[in-house]
């Protein structure tokens, strides 16, 4: 048998069920991680966002009209929070230089470079590219998913992963080339 | 699945197994029941709240009832002082002076 619905899976963490509940955030988790790295393009923010949007939508799943679109429902919270983080850094002014600096978490060398690297390219990117090649090549959704999500058709989709993915390809391999050379 | 998908791996959260359980079980953590999210003192105050609010949508109805009573009397008195007076100009009678003292003692002069 197949993974349960988010239908199912949303009706029965309103009835309590913790396992239920833990299988929303574990499902859903990555993609709202790769729509606020869309967004914010730091992984710590990220991180942030997707964590605080998941917590707060499990704790008001009462409020999800159609359960079967929970995960669009769940990013259209997402993009909310990471815009208001956006808005406050920029109150803040130090938002561009914290962007780009390398992620203080885990990881070292290479790993911290090609981080980097990524969200450089990332960088370069309209956000809805971002935001497809994110959620295709990280989030793992398929077309149809990010159609669903984003009010966009699988055409577009599709479009914009394939436009996405070869700026990032051309960017990335400069960037090794310059580092060969 | 797809085989052109760029490696994103060094932006995954799922990189690093036990983290990505950490931030699992710490968004399951901070998703408590209703109940629980309120402060235990602050639930016997909404208590207190709800009764003292449900006393006085009580008392509120049960203020109209004397009055509504007084009201419904006073309207049939009313009703028997005119049938009284109506009785006496039907029969053509001249009613007794103290009869029509009181009558119209009882009227307050309306």
């Amino acid at each position: 048998m197949g993974e349960p619905s988010d239908t199912v899976l949303v009706a029965r963490a309103r009835g309590g069920d913790a396992l239920a509940l833990e299988a929303l955030a574990r499902r859903h988790l990555r993609p709202a991680y790769a729509m606020a790295l869309a967004m914010l393009r730091s992984v710590a923010d990220a991180e942030d966002i997707a964590q605080e949007s998941l917590m707060a939508s499990l704790q008001r799943l009462d409020r999800c009209r159609d359960p079967s679109r929970f995960s669009a429902w769940l990013l259209a919270s997402v993009r909310n929070r990471a815009l208001n983080r956006i808005e406050m850094a920029r109150v803040r002014a130090d938002y561009a230089a914290r962007a780009h600096e390398a992620q203080g978490e885990a990881g070292r060398g290479e790993q911290v470079l090609l981080r980097r690297r990524l969200l450089a390219a990332l960088d370069r990117l309209t956000p809805v590219q971002r935001e497809v090649v994110l959620l295709h090549d990280l989030g793992e959704w398929t077309h149809a998913e990010i159609a669903a999500a984003l009010a966009i058709s699988e055409v577009m989709s599709r479009q914009h992963l394939f436009v996405a993915r070869r700026i990032m390809r051309e960017d990335l391999g400069r960037d090794a080339r310059e580092e060969e050379g | 699945m797809d085989d052109d998908r760029l490696d994103l791996s060094a932006l995954d959260p799922k990189r690093d197994p036990d983290r990505f359980e950490r931030m699992v079980k710490a968004v399951v953590a901070g998703v408590r029941p209703r109940e629980a999210r309120v402060h235990p003192l602050l639930l016997s105050l909404l208590g207190f709240g709800r009764m003292a609010v449900a006393c006085a949508a009580l008392l509120a109805a049960v203020a109209w009832v004397p009055a509504l009573v007084r009201w419904r009397e006073a309207g049939r008195t009313r009703r028997d002082r005119v049938a009284l007076v109506s009785s006496w100009a039907e029969a053509g009678q001249i009613p007794k002076d103290a009869d029509l003292f009181r009558t119209l003692e009882d009227s307050d002069g309306r």
